[in-house]
């Protein structure tokens, strides 16, 4: 018997070659989509989990209450103060990156070099493939380095015991080899030197230092504590170590698992492994849920797509089931029969969507920067989740045809009328409604998210981006020899404008600053970000001035010395922003210039002032992604800071490069060059969004694409049912074109009705989604026109063929069919 | 073998009721050879579609070997019908994606208490009694009508029923054909096979003993056929 059955089941799928095909590939897709974005939801959401403390841990970070910003590290001594006063803080790790040269043997490289303490491991338990955690950074010349930097630099030989030198001086031996980081953590560390050794570095004192924030800090509380509870004891601490600090900054606690989500706060690790090129960037939450949805509608459009087509394919054979019902055949014989069949052509798609994940898993993991694969990655209840899906379709999609198939008497379905009206169509067109309405809705939020990508991309930054190269400026000797730089690098014709600043566009370094205004109170401060910059800033990035002016060496009082004991009152110049000026009430630019702003502060028991005249408004500059607000900013001419940043002219590019390179190494002899472009650093401040529209694009690629394939079955299966209709119309009259007209108005109804449902679900979503933009583009109804207008098009274009097809044959033929 | 009491069968739509059987009373012995004629639409195959358990009718009862099956829920019915009728169609009723040896089988299928080797067996003597064991691997559709039809009575058949129950098994066939089919039905009918056969020809109807005419869902006149 069941060879019988499966005989007829492959004869009969081998009879509908293309609705079989449709039916099998269909799933198949929609599995294989549903399987990639599964995992890679699973992974993003995992960031963290990996260390069994997780839970426990937490990050400090401390917020400015003046300008709101939050910053991912913390005033040096506050991790081990908590961990003294706090008796619910059982351990405190400190944390500092730095890149730094590292040379071994003849080869040197700049490396992103990360400092903990001691109990690092006792928090993140990592794996050790040479070496133990216990005295790992014992030693204050110890290095831990993970394999592929081990590999990296030392080969195949053990790399245990190998010495290496920090920043041409310090001397390091390897004492443990661990594994690469996780792919699910934030830590994108090779090299993990003692906090002593940074300390040798850059000077010792700044651990203790409070007021000074380089360090991250973790706190593993006790369990049970309630972060909530421990933040509220935080003003106090922030009080007993400096003093009447409380009222400026607050600390917060980030719980670990956290960290990824979150949109980067300053300072935030390096997100970038230098040596295995992961890159963790933060994900928005939003994002990956929009994905997760995108892929469960594709994965229901999929299984909708394929119950329908077994649906219809079962009124194929409504003769075959009478037939084997007069041969005595029963309700359960024959239930049996379909449910096994759809159960194992279900397995089958599922099958092919094993072997199709395999096949764009290296494609999906450049798209989506996680690697996977099905049979390392797929541990757990993932792959019996998803069988028990496809068995789930496979029963749904059986159990209908069946129970209506089965329990009927033969004589009515010889008679076999209701598979073409009734509840079967009902269902059957209620199912390619919601598959249209996902199919739009998924187009929408496609294109909604692509516009919102695109207004970033192009928005007036109020900053020039284009061929801008910036060079960091972490030496001393790079800070020192700046002006020889400059003049070098300007002896090229394209090169138009050098500059250098503690700030730049996508890469805000500014510092809090606070303002008192002549006569006003000590409470009454005016709070800024402030932005150290040299001669030519503005010139360079193309900011324009609202009103006055920029800073010039003509005028001699523009850049002063900070204050000091021998000179504790200084007079100097300043340039704010357009939201400065709005947020303090100060009316039109024209006339916030010349107002003066005081700052006063106390060093070693000196009182030290500075005065500041206003002498320009710069427009607004949105100098981090449009997910921040712009914010009241100051800028203050000072030497030195981060970055040289070297406007050129566009032209001629290798050569410009050729020339800064042969100036920075006819003056700065020990250390290589390193340029980046602003406008790639641009790009990667977008890298979520671009990843998520990517990958949305293709979803809902793929979703459309499958539901027409299932309508294009329907179709012809209708059209089918429709030709004994059609040939009595054609013999009273009907011309060809009014029947196409008839038959495709017939699948254009559900398209329409599909709109109706998607729409509104389409803008309440894409406008919730939207509100995570400080700036935004506007729901307009392009996208829903694009999306409605796209999708009945493409519907109609299915279903035209068929038809034509129906439309022009020949009524005889169509009526001697009965 | 059957008989049947004041069965009426009523279709009934939205609006309308249709009644196609009105209050029949027929009674078919064991043995027997009988037409069902009738103009189009007077009832013949419903008649045919309620003894063949096919479908329930509406009211009266149906009493097949001594039980009442009227009520019967289907999966009975199923039961019942798989032991005992064999059924000829004017349209073959083959399922195209099985072959000959395989649309014959189809009526041991369902039996449990039948061996695959002893099926094989049976539908290889019934294909021989038919003359189409040649075409045991061929398609449906590669058959000439006549060729189709055979099959279907060897399908008929191959299960040892009491009762065959023919719907017009001529209609679709040219006279050559359907003078052979009927020569089937009556060596069949010789060895013991009840046979109820609806039918528009009247020169068919000669080969059964008995003839009922339907009129409008009523039995009109039964004739008995002359000895030959």
């Amino acid at each position: 018997m069941i060879k019988n059955y499966i005989i007829t089941a492959i004869r009969n799928l081998l009879k509908h070659k293309l609705h079989s095909f449709i039916n099998i590939f269909g799933l198949a897709i929609g599995f294989a989509v549903a399987m990639l974005i599964a995992f890679f939801v699973r992974t993003e959401l995992s960031f963290e989990q990996g260390f069994t403390k997780a839970d426990q841990i937490y990050r400090l970070t401390w917020e400015s209450k003046t300008t709101g910003n939050r910053f991912g590290t913390v005033d040096n001594p506050a991790g081990p103060a908590m961990a003294k006063d706090f008796p619910e803080v059982l351990d405190a790790n400190r944390l500092a990156t730095s890149e730094m040269l590292l040379s071994v043997d003849d080869r040197q490289a700049f490396e992103t070099v990360y400092f903990s303490e001691n109990n690092f491991f006792a928090l993140f338990d990592l794996q050790f493939i040479e070496g133990s955690p216990a005295n790992a950074l014992a030693d204050p010349n110890s290095i831990v380095l993970t394999q592929s930097a081990a590999e990296k630099y030392f080969g195949d030989e053990s790399a245990m015991g190998r010495s290496l030198t920090l920043g041409g001086s310090q001397d390091m031996v390897v004492t443990a080899v661990i594994a690469d980081m996780p792919a699910t953590t934030q830590f994108t560390m090779n090299f993990l030197a003692p906090m002593e050794t940074a300390a040798a570095l850059f000077g010792g004192e700044f651990l203790e230092r409070w007021g000074s924030d380089v360090l991250h800090a973790y706190l593993l509380l006790a369990p049970g504590t309630d972060p909530v509870a421990l933040e509220a004891k935080f003003p106090d601490f922030i009080d007993r170590y400096m003093d009447g600090r409380s009222e400026f900054i607050s600390y917060r606690l980030q719980a670990l698992g956290d960290i990824h989500f979150t949109p980067n706060l300053e300072n935030e690790l390096p997100e970038r492994d230098g040596i295995t090129g992961a890159v963790k960037s933060f994900r928005e939450k939003s994002n990956i849920y929009i994905l997760a949805i995108a892929a469960l509608f594709v994965l229901v459009v999929a299984s909708i797509n394929f119950i329908n087509l077994q649906v219809a394919q079962a009124s194929h054979r409504m003769k075959e089931v009478a037939v084997r019902k007069v041969n005595g055949a029963t309700r359960n014989d024959i239930a049996l029969q379909f449910i096994g069949e759809s159960l194992f052509l279900a397995l089958f798609g599922f099958a092919a969507a094993l072997i199709l994940t395999e096949i764009a898993a290296p494609w999906f993991g450049d798209l989506s920067g996680v690697r996977f694969s099905l049979f390392q990655h797929t541990g757990g209840l993932f792959l019996p989740a998803f069988v028990g899906v496809a068995l789930l379709v496979g029963l749904i999609s059986g159990l209908y045809p069946s129970l209506l198939l089965a329990g009927l008497l033969p004589a009515k379905i010889f008679k076999g009328e209701f598979f073409s009206t009734g509840s079967g169509a009902h269902l059957r067109t209620g199912l390619v409604v919601i598959q249209f309405a996902i199919a739009i809705g998924l187009i929408i939020a496609t294109t909604v998210i692509r516009s919102q990508v695109e207004y970033s991309m192009e928005k007036p930054l109020g900053y020039d981006r284009s061929e801008i190269i910036t060079i960091p400026m972490d030496r001393r000797i790079i800070r020192e020899n700046y002006v020889t730089l400059k003049t070098g690098f300007l002896t090229y014709p394209d090169v138009v404008s050098v500059t250098s600043s503690s700030i730049a566009p996508t890469r805000d370094l500014s510092d809090g600053w606070s303002f008192t205004e002549p006569g006003g109170s000590e409470e009454e401060t005016l709070s800024v970000r402030a932005a150290f910059v040299n001669f030519d800033f503005f010139e360079t990035y193309g900011i324009e001035m609202a009103a006055g002016r920029a800073f010039s060496e003509a005028f001699g009082n523009d850049r002063a010395p900070f204050p000091d004991a021998e000179n504790p009152h200084i007079e100097t110049t300043v340039i704010l922003n357009e939201t400065a000026l709005r947020t303090w009430g100060w009316g039109n630019p024209q006339d916030a210039l010349g107002r003066t702003l005081l700052t006063n502060y106390t060093d070693d028991g000196v009182e030290l002032s500075m005065a500041f005249t206003v002498v320009g408004i710069a427009r607004d500059v949105h100098f981090r992604s449009l997910r921040n607000e712009i914010v009241p900013m100051a800028y203050m001419n000072a030497p030195g800071g981060a970055m040289i940043s070297i406007k050129t002219s566009g032209d001629n590019m290798a050569g410009v490069l050729d020339h800064i390179g042969g100036v920075w190494s006819s003056v700065i002899a020990d250390y290589p060059l390193r340029t980046t472009f602003i406008a790639d650093d641009y790009q990667a401040l977008y890298a979520d969004e671009q990843r998520s529209l990517e990958l949305s694009s293709v979803v809902s690629l793929l979703a459309i694409i499958i539901s027409c394939l299932g309508l294009y079955s329907i179709a012809a299966f209708i059209a089918e049912k429709r030709t004994k209709e059609i040939g009595i119309r054609k013999v009273h009259g009907a011309s060809v074109p009014a029947l196409v007209r008839a038959v495709s108005l017939h699948f254009l109804k559900p398209v329409l009705l599909a709109n109706l449902i998607a729409w509104p679900l389409a803008f309440y979503f894409m406008d919730q989604w939207l509100t995570g933009f400080a700036y935004r583009i506007d729901l307009g109804l392009s996208p829903f026109l694009i999306a409605g207008v796209g999708a009945a098009l493409i519907a109609l274009a299915t279903v035209l063929a068929h038809a034509i097809r129906v439309a022009r044959s020949n009524p005889v033929h169509a009526l001697r069919y009965e | 073998m059957l008989k049947l009491q004041d069965l009426t069968k009523a279709y009934r739509t939205d609006e309308v009721e249709t009644t196609a059987l009105n209050k029949v009373n027929i009674n078919i012995n064991a043995g027997e050879f009988v037409a069902i004629m009738g103009p189009s639409g007077c009832g013949k195959s419903t008649l045919l579609n309620i003894v063949g358990m096919l479908d329930n009718p509406t009211s009266g009862a149906y009493i097949f070997l001594n039980e009442d099956v009227a009520g019967y829920p289907e999966s009975k019915l199923a039961k019942i019908r798989k032991e005992n009728i064999g059924f000829i169609f004017q349209s073959f009723n083959l399922i195209d994606e099985l072959t000959v040896g395989e649309n014959i089988e189809l009526a041991l299928l369902y039996h449990d208490d039948v061996s695959s080797k002893e099926r094989k067996e049976r539908v290889t003597a019934a294909m021989d009694k038919m003359g189409i064991a040649h075409r045991a691997k061929h398609m449906p559709s590669q058959l000439s009508g006549g060729q189709q039809q055979r099959v279907a009575i060897a399908r008929a058949v191959v299960a040892n029923p009491n009762m065959i129950l023919a719907d017009e098994p001529t209609g679709n066939l040219d006279s050559a054909n359907g003078e052979e089919v009927m020569n089937l039905l009556t060596a069949l009918n010789k060895e013991g096979t009840t046979i109820v056969m609806v039918t528009h020809s009247d020169h068919h109807a000669q080969y059964a003993q008995r003839t009922i005419n339907l009129l409008d869902g009523q039995v009109v006149t039964e004739n008995l056929r002359a000895a030959q």
